[in-house]
């Protein structure tokens, strides 16, 4: 019974030679049964083609064959595939290949988060304001450097520097 | 893509004017015909007619079919070419339509509900887990002639045994998962 089954499911695949064709159709021709089943073939393959449509896992085919045929070349292919991802990821974060100075880099992330600068953000309107009258009463309105003490950059201890004088002067 | 080797083998049987290869060949692509034919229509009994014609209409044609595609894509346009038809046929008829609405009772179509579309969603995701539970030799020659496509004679090149052996798996293969559907009562109508 198997063995014509095994027939019938080549039969399905027109994979009988030709006189073999002929006896196994005329077989399923005659046979509800056989009828029912080939039929079953056809709804198995129907299911399986449109769930390959909508998603092909042709790795873990290949996992799974390379891993069955040679069990030592599936551990290289995934050594390999490990190396590979960890030299990509050292690749991209690497900051020195952007030139970047670290120390800068630290000092302006320190600057970004210091509670200084979340004041300054609080206080931003006060501070314009303050600024806006102090450029209006003041004789030197143009002098750029002569700014309100609230315009400091953020994150850096103030430097208190008495009568100095600046390149633009 | 053209058409594959088994195929051809029945397209030349039914050119030939083999009324068994034709039959053969109504079994094999019926469901999948159907299941695009519902999609389209969305209702069963529509569908069913519409294939109906659809392969009176290959049988006529057949000789016309020269290969240059898989012979499911040729099926399948015919098949959807006769759904539109349908389509725009009955939209005209129903704006005729005044009176004696009484006597189409029994052409109104048997839609699909979601309960259904989900029991054979559910159905289809069981037999797919239970491929994945498949050894792997019985899995890998089964796949590669279903969704790959290839023949056996590939299947046996590609993983080094004889046809004997790959046709084997394969019967393997969907022996088991019709045993599995009988078992879980998948697709017994």
């Amino acid at each position: 019974m198997n063995k014509d089954l095994e027939k019938l499911s080549a039969l399905y695949d027109g994979e009988l030679p030709s006189k073999e064709m002929q006896d196994g159709l005329a077989e399923m021709h005659a046979d509800e049964n056989l009828k029912e089943i080939f039929q079953k073939f056809g709804q198995i393959s129907e299911l399986v083609q449109r769930h390959s449509d909508q998603k092909t896992p042709k790795v873990t085919l290949l996992k799974d064959y390379l891993s069955k045929v040679n069990p030592v070349m599936s551990n290289l292919v995934t050594a390999a595939a490990t190396v590979m991802i960890t030299l990509i990821v050292l690749y991209q974060f690497d900051d020195d290949r952007f030139q970047v100075d670290r120390d800068s880099s630290l000092q302006l992330s320190s600057a970004l988060s210091s509670d200084q600068a979340k004041n300054q953000l609080l206080n931003t309107d006060q501070n314009i304001m303050e600024h806006m009258i102090h450029i209006m009463q003041s004789n030197q309105s143009h002098n750029s450097q002569q700014v309100s003490k609230n315009w400091i950059p953020v994150g850096f201890s103030v430097i208190q520097k008495t009568q100095t004088s600046t390149p633009m002067e | 893509m053209g058409i594959s080797k088994g195929d051809e083998v029945f397209v030349n049987e039914i050119k030939a004017g083999n009324a068994m290869a034709f039959e053969a060949m109504v079994l094999k692509y019926q469901p999948k015909l159907m299941s695009s034919l519902i999609g389209y229509t969305k209702s069963r009994d529509q569908a069913e007619e519409i294939c109906q014609k659809t392969f009176f209409r290959v049988w006529q044609k057949i000789d016309s079919f020269r290969g240059d595609s898989a012979l499911f894509t040729w099926i399948y346009r015919i098949g959807i070419n006769l759904a539109k038809n349908d389509f725009a046929s009955s939209f005209s008829k129903a704006s005729k339509v005044t009176e004696s609405l009484d006597q189409n009772e029994h052409d109104v179509p048997q839609y699909l509900s979601p309960e259904i579309e989900l029991i054979a969603m559910e159905s289809e995701n069981k037999i797919m887990e239970f491929i994945q539970t498949l050894d792997i030799d019985t899995k890998t020659a089964f796949t590669l002639r279903e969704i790959e496509g290839k023949t056996y004679d590939e299947i046996a090149q590609i993983l080094k045994c004889p046809i004997g052996t790959v046709r084997s798996r394969i019967f393997r293969a969907r022996q088991l998962i019709l045993e599995f559907m009988n078992q879980e009562n998948i697709l017994n109508e």
